[in-house]
């Protein structure tokens, strides 16, 4: 855990996905200029989570998705899925999806004390083009998060998260996404 | 309408959203490597398509989405074609199922990428939008706004296949989609016109 003044802290994550090399670079920075990111000015000194995939996609083979979990205070039933509200619910457990996408997220709270611990992981479809097969495989996954106690903001580190941080979520997404299902561990590991 | 060996062709379609310039880069080309696209041999042929966005995107501000109607002709109705054949209809990336929003593609500097192929002889004609969210964060407001648009598509006639574009569209394309849209997304509203008009458009082969 650490205090604003280390920002921004980096995660690099190697992994192997339809048979290609790639990597995915998390990058935690404290949230200094809300206006700009479109969040209310009570989201300043709360992390900012930025996650991109390197090299960029070439087709359907190669479309990921991130899937993030979130276990917060404000909710404070456990970990749930976190999509993005202003979409409204979605059939599917991906808050982005496509070529190479990015993670966004910039969690604010502006109550005295907020706890926010985010299970994020990166996955691909298993199946064929047509299959339709709706299967999320799980490539790899971090955490991060932040705690507030009144005025002070602090930062946990991100960190990888193995198979078994995913696997434990398994059951909850099945019953989040019926139509979905979930393969156990990571498929394809981080090279 | 244009053989597949005029091909690539690259469009450029500046545009400006929230007093930041941006660019939209499309390339339409042939696809002759269906595997490592992730299609079957038989898209051998046909076109593909990827647009980027770029600046990538700050933050919630800056989220965007592709929004893509197709207007299909001589295919045959099945689960996966829930098209009409009576003009243009949304598209969605079936692979994730029917959505209640109407982005194929959504996130920061989303890219768009499409490679149709088939073997019946369809007439395929897409409108492609780069669309923005209107209100702010916790407003909700659910409403598309486009920024800019493109056509492109082709037409297969046994082994021949030609392409259509790719050409910059107008604010009146967009406006001709919005009453289907606003029917077939009852929670969502599309704003009229281009947010921000594109400044400028530049076609090279």
């Amino acid at each position: 855990m650490t205090g604003s003044s280390r920002l921004p802290l980096t995660l690099a994550l190697p992994f192997r996905w339809a048979g290609k090399e790639g990597e995915a670079r998390v990058e935690i920075c404290e949230n200094d200029d809300p206006a700009a990111l479109g969040c209310w000015e009570f989201a300043r000194g709360f992390p900012v989570c930025r996650a991109t995939i390197a090299p960029p996609a070439t087709g359907y083979s190669d479309m990921l998705g991130w899937v993030q979990l979130v276990d917060d205070s404000y909710h404070a039933d456990g970990f749930h899925a976190d999509g993005f509200e202003p979409l409204g619910p979605l059939p599917h457990p991906f808050g982005f999806y496509g070529v190479s996408p990015t993670l966004f997220d910039a969690p604010h709270f502006d109550g005295e004390n907020f706890d926010f611990l985010a299970h994020t992981f990166l996955c691909g479809l298993g199946g064929e083009l047509l299959e339709f097969r709706r299967e999320a495989r799980a490539v790899l996954g971090f955490s991060w998060g932040c705690r507030k106690r009144g005025p002070q903001i602090e930062v946990l580190d991100p960190e990888p998260l193995p198979p078994a941080a995913w696997d434990s979520h398994c059951a909850y997404l099945a019953r989040r996404f019926p139509d979905w299902t979930f393969a156990p561990g990571f498929f394809q590991q981080s090279v | 309408m244009a053989a597949s060996s005029q091909y690539p062709r690259k469009l450029e379609l500046p545009y400006r959203w929230r007093d930041v310039d941006g660019s939209v880069r499309l390339e339409m080309r042939e696809n002759d490597d269906p595997a490592e696209l992730g299609c079957p041999g038989l898209a051998r042929g046909f076109p593909t398509c990827q647009a980027t966005v770029e600046p990538r995107g700050k933050g919630y501000a800056d989220l965007f989405g592709w929004l893509q109607l197709i207007d299909l002709k001589n295919f045959s109705p099945s689960e996966l074609l829930q098209h009409s054949g009576e003009g243009f209809e949304f598209d969605a990336f079936l692979p994730l199922g029917p959505a209640q929003h109407p982005f194929i593609y959504f996130g920061l500097a989303p890219t768009w990428f499409d490679a149709p192929h088939t073997a019946e002889d369809w007439d395929f004609r897409s409108h492609t939008f780069l669309c923005g969210m209107g209100g702010e964060l916790h407003e909700v407001r659910r409403e598309a706004r486009a920024i800019l648009g493109f056509s492109w598509g082709f037409a297969k006639s046994g082994a021949e296949i030609e392409f259509y574009g790719p050409d910059p569209l107008g604010p009146e394309d967009w406006d001709l989609h919005r009453d289907y849209l606003a029917g077939a997304f009852p929670g969502w509203k599309f704003a009229p016109g281009f947010y921000e008009h594109p400044l400028d458009t530049e076609l090279s082969a």
